[in-house]
């Protein structure tokens, strides 16, 4: 059972979790998803994986620190951890955050003000072990404990000792990842405290010192993006084939002949989507080849390494991995010599490229950045392409991607967008800046090791979830079918996983998909609708 | 005198560290962006949903639309109304403001009876006159407001469940200092009628330097007090109360995108200079290479590579 009133200092006790997840705690669904014996239950770790991997936090195993097999071994653990503590409060290792980093472990009240904004503490029955200060404030006490002069005597007096062993590293390691950095707690905090920068720099200190990150994002993820191009493993000439491949479904659809180009030096646009859309979501890639080549525009993408791929999964774990990434990203379009970059419907590397790496990218590496959307905005309220708002008369609803709206504050582009092409457009509940996170932030949609996707998908997305639900309960059968816009591929990965758990395509009939597919579906002169409404 | 001395003591210490501790955050190396929206020096209209300049098509080729007196209504309404407790902690609000609002009173009442205690000096006996019933209601409000705020917080931090795992006897402490603050104040008021006027006294003496007038015990008390939170609070996150420019106006408001031209490149020029020595073997640093190194490499092999 969720675990009320935990110390602090249990973070280092040996006790067998810091929370249990029982499905008849956590908040109920609207029918048809509000039976308990319904609800998938979460896998169980199986013995050799408990032997080897720290499980301790919450029986639920997202990056698996491996235990140490004698004291030799915890104690050199244990110095690897002072010694990035030590690092993440430097300026020379940690200079692009120390600022921030210093503010917030040095300003909490302990309010607890920031609690009730966390969709992950709220949809797991308030477990103490979520709540967004608890990982922060035990991290607090070891930054004041081991980086501070006269620290630990400090701490004793002060009763904030927390113990320092492998359990409490494993444990802080694991709790690094039950948060999406999706920053709701950030925004309600008095004091300008930000806990989702905490979690950020946690998972920093263990890559960045350690080596230890979430295989999915580091070795699969940004690793091989350095090695290959592309997260997805495309090669460039990979990427062509498959882009041929789709112009030629573009073409079809459209009914005029599509073909993206590449490498066109000098263009007004770069356009350059999440590759994963390539091979996940093809139709969003077909849909904008449509739309850029319907309005005219004098676009390009391109086929070098890194440069088809916007995706920069460093920002989420790891500054070096980000700064490499954004600063080849950068080089593909200065080489180009293109105007500007637009980022194509990803969440993630809009605040990578155009917010955190903006003061990196010195010189003429600047090349201006713009979204997708604020492009397709542009051209449907140009009037240039001849929309049919009568296509989409079907529910619509519009998912704000945390990284683009509340941390950029790009919000109404999308919903001028929406309100001219789909007449049954309906909010939900909070929404824009105050909207909750898909639960698949900061990297975990596309995490799934062990038992980790059972938690992603019952606790972290439990809050959306609902959400999607309730904007939709007037017209809650499959009879009626219902869109979702999500414009990121992150936040649709989410989504994916989520509504195949649930089964909500049989039950609800909501179909999730991007914005570039709702405006091509609008087009009067497409011979077919462009939306199949199949489920992904 | 040794009250007074104390209490000068007091106020450089008070002065001095908080000083060392804005000094130390401003001469931080600039940092990376890491805003959160609303921002609200954005135009009136953006502010009011949360939306930004990047909205705007080329958005880099317009002058930037900066509206300081937005920061400045949500700064006030944060100060004053603590507008953030209100809207997302409904259950402390009441108490935290009553102690915020005790403290700042009680700012208010001293600076008052600096004022009284000057008019005296230079004989505006009439203004005097008329700023002692000021004095003696900004000190009722403050020492009560205060007293009732800190009690609440106190029981609240002691017995709730929300509250009691976040509470360290460091937490107490702050606590207990500033309810004794108020305490103190607020017994004096009660139990001696000249306490408004030992105290105008008493902030004459500290504008001229001049001997302590013998206090009463609980004033001597309360005075003390303040002294010692005076000295205790810049070693505390108390300092939150001027720290929050920073938190939001240089973090979570600072939008400023990169020119090559200000102040913040040759700062971040100066940090791409600097040499990690991070240890994890995908950094390849070996404790030599420079930020721009490390970042460089991979453009240069990327250009190599087929």
């Amino acid at each position: 059972m969720a675990q009320k009133n935990l110390s602090i200092e249990d973070i280092g006790k040996p006790l067998s979790a810091l929370a249990e997840i029982d499905p008849k705690e956590l908040p109920p669904l609207p029918p048809p998803y509000d039976t308990i014996e319904d609800r998938p239950k979460a896998r169980a770790l199986d013995e050799s994986t408990l032997q080897q991997l720290d499980a301790s936090l919450d029986g639920t195993i997202a990056v698996g620190m491996p235990r140490p097999n004698s004291k030799a071994e915890e104690e050199q653990l244990i110095e690897r951890f002072l010694s990035g503590l030590r690092k993440i409060v430097s300026r020379a290792n940690n200079w692009g955050f120390l600022q921030q980093l210093t503010l917030s472990l040095e300003h909490c009240t302990g309010c607890q003000t920031c609690i009730d904004a966390c969709p992950i503490y709220l949809s797991s029955g308030r477990a103490d072990v979520y709540r967004p200060t608890y990982r922060s404030e035990v991290f607090r006490r070891l930054v004041h404990k081991y980086t501070r002069p006269g620290g630990k005597f400090l701490a004793q007096v002060a009763g904030e000792d927390v113990e320092l062993n492998a359990r409490t590293i494993g444990r802080l390691l694991e709790l690094a990842y039950r948060c999406t950095l999706c920053r709701r707690c950030a925004q309600t905090c008095p004091m300008g405290v930000d806990n989702g920068l905490i979690a950020h720099e946690i998972r920093k200190l263990f890559s960045m010192e350690l080596g230890i990150a979430p295989r999915d994002i580091h070795e699969k993820g940004s690793m091989l993006q350095l090695r290959t191009g592309s997260s997805t493993g495309m090669s460039p000439a990979a990427v062509k084939d498959n882009i041929e491949f789709l112009d030629a479904e573009a073409s079809e659809s459209a009914g005029f002949r599509v073909e993206t180009p590449w490498d066109k030096e000098g263009a007004d646009v770069l356009l350059v989507h999440n590759a994963g859309e390539i091979l996940a979501w093809p139709e969003n890639p077909i849909a904008f080849a449509i739309i850029m080549t319907a309005a005219g525009i004098n676009w390009t993408m391109s086929s070098e390494l890194t440069g088809y791929d916007a995706v920069n999964y460093g920002v989420w774990y790891d500054d070096v991995q980000f700064a490499r990434v954004a600063m080849r990203q950068a080089e593909v379009a200065r080489k180009l010599k293109v105007k500007k970059i637009v980022l194509g419907e990803c969440g993630h590397s809009h605040k990578a490229l155009m917010v955190v790496a903006d003061r990196l990218l010195t010189g003429d590496l600047n090349i201006p950045r713009e979204s997708a959307l604020v492009l397709l905005r542009d051209i449907v309220l140009s009037g240039c392409l001849k929309l049919d708002p009568s296509r989409n008369d079907f529910p619509v609803s519009l998912h704000d991607p945390c990284n683009i709206v509340r941390l950029m504050g790009i919000v109404e582009p999308q919903r001028q967008i929406l309100r001219r092409i789909c007449p049954q457009f309906r909010e939900m509940s909070p929404h824009g800046v105050d909207n909750y996170c898909c639960g698949g932030g900061s990297g975990f949609a596309i995490m799934s090791p062990y038992n980790f996707e059972d938690w992603r998908l019952s606790i972290s997305g439990r809050m959306k979830f609902r959400q999607v639900l309730d904007v939709f309960a007037d017209v809650p059968g499959p009879e009626i079918k219902k869109y979702l816009c999500a414009p990121c591929s992150n936040c649709k990965g989410q989504f994916r996983d989520l509504f195949r758990y649930y089964g909500v395509w049989d039950k609800s009939g909501i179909l999730y998909g991007g914005l570039a597919e709702l405006i091509v579906n609008a087009m009067a002169d497409i011979r077919l609708p462009f939306i199949q409404w199949e489920p992904h | 005198m040794p009250l007074l001395t104390i209490f000068y003591g007091a106020l450089a210490v008070f002065v001095s560290a908080n000083l060392v501790r804005i000094v130390r955050i401003m001469t931080m190396p600039a940092h990376l962006r890491w805003e959160l929206y609303p921002v609200p020096h954005e135009s009136r209209a953006k502010a009011r949903y949360g939306g930004s300049y990047f909205e705007e098509t080329d958005w880099w080729t317009r002058s930037m639309e900066i509206h300081p007196s937005g920061e400045l209504r949500v700064m006030l309404e944060e100060i004053f109304l603590l507008k953030g407790v209100w809207k997302h902690n409904r259950k402390l609000w009441s108490w935290s403001w009553l102690f915020h609002t005790g403290l700042y009173l009680l700012v208010g009442a001293g600076i008052l009876a600096a004022a009284c205690a000057s008019a005296q000096h230079f004989g505006a006996t009439g203004v005097r006159n008329a700023l002692r019933p000021l004095v003696a209601i900004l000190s009722w409000f403050a020492m009560s407001a205060g007293t009732i705020g800190t009690l609440g917080i106190l029981i609240l931090r002691i017995t709730n469940p929300t509250w009691r795992p976040y509470t360290s006897r460091w937490a107490l402490i702050n606590l207990l200092v500033i309810f004794l603050v108020f305490a103190t104040g607020l017994l004096s008021l009660f139990v001696n009628p000249a306490a408004v006027d030992q105290m105008i006294l008493f902030a004459g003496d500290l504008l001229r330097f001049q001997t302590a007038p013998r206090l009463h015990g609980l004033i001597a008390a309360h005075v003390s007090m303040v002294a010692l939170f005076m000295a205790y609070l810049p070693f505390t996150q108390m300092t939150h109360m001027y720290m929050k420019y920073f938190t939001y106006h240089r973090v979570r408001w600072d939008d400023a995108p990169y020119r090559p031209d200000n102040k913040m490149h040759a700062s971040i020029m100066r940090s791409l200079r600097r040499r990690i020595s991070w240890a994890a073997p995908h950094i390849r640093s070996e404790g030599q290479k420079t930020w721009s190194e490390i970042a460089a490499q991979e453009v240069s092999r990327g250009a190599k590579e087929p």
